[in-house]
């Protein structure tokens, strides 16, 4: 009698099964039921422990492709290296692959937006395969200055009953009116918040989108206090939470270091899902802050590393070792994807991540998050239930804040606002970048003068 | 020096000579050592003579010290000619080595048929392993579609 594999009894057969790579794991569960059976029961345990001495796992948003990758670092001695474990297909997808402007994680879900005709959202468990797809209930084509939509999203749960929602808003630099809204996952509907910002978090800090960080459910992003005369640059220096439990935004809390300068970076970061790291860099210094104690709407931090590094950030996302005492800061120097390694002695190690310098290359956003796999099961939306009704009342007024929102954005059409066309050229994009800035500047000084005379 | 030697039994009644230090590499037969209950020869039911001498010239080769010094690249290199062999005695391999619990030996048998179906497509690993496709075509399309988004 021959010996084949389906001879070995199944705990041998989940041994080997385990080996094989994260990009074989479509085709291990397309072979047989029992091996599709054998996958969907494997150990977790495994799973997490497979990670190798040095080896750090994340997401990785690369040129608007994802990626799972992990970045081994054994010490400063040792040149880090890095390998990617596989790249995000989607196997309907009739184009050559799905296209994502922001990843956002959550214990174990990402929350993906799409570059599509509607900015669809898809919240993904790589570890199961499941997805699902939202569609937001309307869709603003307003962008930045750089080429982005203006939404905020933040995917997060309710503490109590652990069902998870999904925010989405603009809170509008200079008159664009305020849009906040949250998704529940199990009533699959929108619904519009009530909220008057005193703060800005919708603001294009050097480029990048700022982004939140969902701990515990409950996500943060950095912040600027709203003043008639509000100096983005100088001002960022606050961190604010939006609590999934309560859908409520907390108090503004000071972030623990002092901007003396105008144009650096301030990035968060989750550190196992227990704590955050902020760092925040000049042109001379990165320091790590991390915190110590953690609530919705109290924060306590101690500082974990300052380095001195002439390193101009762009993205600036990061992760933490906390036992080896190093940042990992992901950068886009020279349109080329790249990671700083940092420890305490000041010294610097970079690896590449992308190809050589291509200057045709459009600048696309590099963003890296931490994944902690975890055996989350999504629920997919109630298909055959009718969906509640909202009441008349609550329909007419998110209708009257959606026609509000459209003839507002005319009005903006009409000011001049700009929308990049990805056919311009990149030195027209650049010429109509410095003008909009210059009408910024205008726009302030103006204010300002107002203010004197007053 | 005369190192001290243990008798191994395969299941068809062969009956092969290896010294105690090489044979402890296995922890089942290392457990039998210090529990003292060698002396008649250790009868190994589960395992196969044509087997077993695979498992012993694996432990011969691993059995590094001062006078046997080998590199890490160069016992890659011969786990590789090693692992050459056909996939009933694969399998027969990762039997024996788990019931005799040699962990490294383990390990390379295990990856080595992890790297025989990673890279292939569904169809390519069960002609490899010749595996019946049980799956209806509603089952397929069901497994497809949970696994819509892949890292691949």
């Amino acid at each position: 009698m021959t010996t084949t594999i389906s001879h070995l009894p199944t705990e041998l057969l989940d041994e080997i099964i385990s080996r094989v790579p994260l990009k074989s794991t479509r085709a291990v569960r397309l072979t047989c039921k029992n091996w599709d059976s054998l996958f969907k029961n494997r150990s977790f345990m495994k799973e997490e422990a497979a990670a190798k001495e040095g080896e750090s796992r994340m997401i990785v948003l690369m040129e608007k492709n994802l990626f799972a990758m992990s970045i081994f670092f054994s010490g400063i001695d040792i040149d880090p290296s890095a390998e990617q474990r596989g790249k995000l297909t989607c196997l309907y997808d009739d184009s050559e692959q799905v296209k994502i402007s922001q990843v956002f994680h959550c214990e174990g879900l990402l929350l993906c937006v799409l570059e599509d005709d509607k900015c669809s959202l898809v919240v993904w468990n790589p570890y199961w395969g499941q997805t699902r797809w939202i569609e937001p209930r309307y869709f603003s084509r307003i962008q930045n200055c750089y080429g982005r939509y203006m939404y905020v999203y933040a995917l997060g749960y309710n503490n109590k009953s652990r069902s998870h929602k999904i925010l989405r808003f603009i809170d509008g630099a200079f008159d664009f009116p305020f849009w906040y809204e949250i998704y529940d996952f199990d009533s699959d509907l929108w619904t519009s918040l009530d909220v008057t910002p005193q703060w800005f978090i919708n603001f294009p800090p050097r480029g990048c989108y700022n982004r939140g960080v969902t701990l515990k459910g409950n996500t943060y992003w950095c912040a600027i206090r709203r003043k008639s005369n509000t100096n983005w640059f100088v001002d960022l220096d606050h961190i604010i939470c939006f609590d999934f439990t309560s859908e409520r935004f907390g108090p503004l809390m000071p972030l623990p270091f002092v901007r003396y300068t105008s144009g650096s970076l301030v990035t968060l970061s989750c550190v196992r899902e227990e704590k955050l790291a902020v760092l925040f860099c000049n042109n001379a210094t990165v320091e790590v802050w991390i915190t110590t104690k953690i609530e919705t709407d109290k924060i306590s931090w101690s500082k974990f590393l300052t380095v001195n590094m002439y390193v101009d950030l762009l993205e600036g996302s990061f992760f933490i070792d906390e036992v080896k005492k190093i940042a990992m800061i992901f950068d886009i120097p020279m349109n080329r994807e790249t990671v700083y390694i940092v420890g305490e002695a000041g010294n610097v190690k970079e690896l590449h991540l992308g190809q050589p310098v291509d200057v045709d290359k459009h600048f696309s956003p590099l963003f890296v998050c931490s994944y902690v796999p975890s055996l989350v099961q999504i629920k997919q939306p109630p298909g055959c239930q009718r969906k509640q009704e909202s009441s008349l009342e609550k329909r007419r007024c998110d209708d009257e804040n959606i026609s509000r929102l459209i003839a507002h954005e005319e009005t903006y059409v009409v000011y001049g606002r700009y929308v990049p066309s990805r056919k311009k050229p990149r030195y027209v994009h650049n010429l109509e970048c410095l003008i909009y800035v210059f009408r910024l500047l205008f726009f302030s000084l103006n204010k300002v003068h107002y203010v004197i005379n007053f | 020096m005369s190192s001290k030697m243990i008798v191994l039994m395969s299941s068809d009644g062969q009956s092969f000579e290896v010294e105690e230090a090489v044979a402890i590499q296995s922890q089942t037969i290392a457990h039998m050592v210090e529990d003292d209950c060698v002396a008649d020869g250790i009868p190994l039911a589960n395992v196969e003579s044509k087997i077993l001498v695979k498992v012993i010239e694996y432990c011969k080769k691993y059995h590094v010290d001062e006078a046997n010094p080998i590199s890490e690249e160069d016992l890659n290199k011969w786990d590789e000619k090693f692992m050459d062999l056909e996939q009933s005695t694969i399998f027969e391999l990762i039997l024996a080595a788990n019931y005799l619990n040699i962990k490294s030996l383990f390990d390379l048998t295990c990856q080595t048929v992890a790297d025989m179906i990673k890279g292939k497509t569904p169809e390519e690993i069960r002609s490899t392993f010749n595996i019946e496709n049980d799956f209806t075509p509603e089952e397929e399309e069901a497994v497809r579609k949970e696994n819509q988004w892949a890292f691949e």
